[in-house]
């Protein structure tokens, strides 16, 4: 009870296992309950992989039942914990390694997928239509991965920019900077990505990602439309019409991401049969940077 | 490079619009965020139509 007061360090450790435990992303716990949704689906095992998507929602409840006990309750008389620095140093490993197994999780991605006698077996043994269905899902992964990769690169380049500007009291020169450095950084990384991965399997049937992309799209605003209506009608046309905006918001934001990654895949696998040439902001971001 | 000035443009576009709505019309930021919630859902949705429906030869005339 109200260990945030007492300890706010011990608290966000708590907060930062509790989030990985319930698998919401971007921790490692997420990462860990994907492959193993992947693996129940690749084994066809559909329903068993409905049924354990279902049972996040009351473990959601009771993990995080725990996190408002120890932020949100006041504290009640025990001691506030004492860690020696040994213990700290472990523990403060916990979160960071937790952290970069979400956002980063393709080294551990690699090791799943290394290749062993009895996966080369299987191989050899899958049918082109299972083979098809392994690259699908290779893929999915790895689309699953690089919002991660854009959002943290950005995110950890501004949080650098933002102390070096209150250190050197620049702001918010630094932080700016820093986010652009980050950003080019994350689409650096997208155009090394998207090859390695399009060349592994080239016999991905694009179509059912397009199928996909169209479904999401207009299911965005068909349900933003059919939520809009009744929370416009009992609680006033402002509530009603933001949830409008922020349907529209959604999709648009869906729409140019994926025009933007399409551009970025484009540009990345033009490079194939040649060597692969530089980003061209870089340099332009270095030079932005040295003048800030 | 054009790609990259034009998806940083677009943002722009979006938070000066949502800034505008805001402060003229006074939209609950709240509504906007549940509003924003239905890409997930609708992700959601696809993703379990996905599983309970694997691939099939409808797939490839799509």
């Amino acid at each position: 009870m109200g260990l945030y007061q007492r300890s706010p360090a011990v608290a966000l450790l708590l907060l930062i296992f509790m989030l990985s435990l319930a698998g919401i992303p971007p921790t490692a716990g997420f990462m860990a309950k994907y492959f193993i949704f992947q693996a129940l689906i690749e084994s066809h095992h559909p329903v068993l992989a409905v049924f354990a998507a279902l049972y996040i929602v009351p473990a959601l409840y009771y993990y995080f039942r725990v996190v408002v006990h120890a932020w949100m309750k006041k504290p009640g008389e025990a001691p506030a914990p004492h860690m020696s620095s040994a213990q700290a140093v472990a523990a403060g490993r916990g979160p960071v390694r937790n952290a970069r197994g979400g956002i980063y999780p393709e080294p551990f991605a690699r090791l799943r997928a290394m290749p062993s006698d009895h996966n080369e077996k299987r191989d050899e043994q899958l049918t082109p239509a299972e083979k098809q269905a392994k690259g699908f899902s290779q893929q999915f992964a790895m689309a699953m991965e690089l919002p991660f990769v854009l959002v943290a690169a950005v995110a950890v380049g501004g949080l650098i920019g933002y102390f070096l500007d209150r250190w050197l009291h620049t702001k918010p020169v630094l932080m700016l900077s820093w986010a652009f450095w980050g950003s080019s950084a994350a689409c650096a990384m997208c155009c090394g990505v998207f090859p390695q991965t399009t060349m592994e399997s080239p016999s991905i049937d694009i179509s059912r990602y397009l199928a996909s992309e169209r479904r999401i799209s207009w299911l965005t605003l068909l349900s933003g439309a059919l939520a809009a209506l009744p929370v416009g009608y009992f609680h006033g046309w402002r509530w009603g019409s933001g949830i409008l905006i922020g349907a529209a918001l959604a999709w648009l934001n869906f729409r140019w991401l994926k025009e933007g990654l399409d551009a970025l895949t484009e540009a990345a696998t033009a490079q194939a049969e040649r060597p692969k040439a530089r980003c061209p902001w870089a340099p332009i971001f270095a030079r932005c940077f040295a003048t800030c | 490079m054009g790609t990259y000035f034009r998806a940083v443009f677009r943002y722009v576009l979006i938070a000066l619009a949502v800034y505008v709505i805001l402060s003229i019309w006074h939209v609950p930021v709240l509504s906007m965020i549940f509003g924003l919630c239905s890409l997930g859902a609708a992700t959601m949705a696809v993703s379990v139509h996905e599983i309970l429906h694997p691939r099939t030869d409808k797939w490839k005339n799509i």
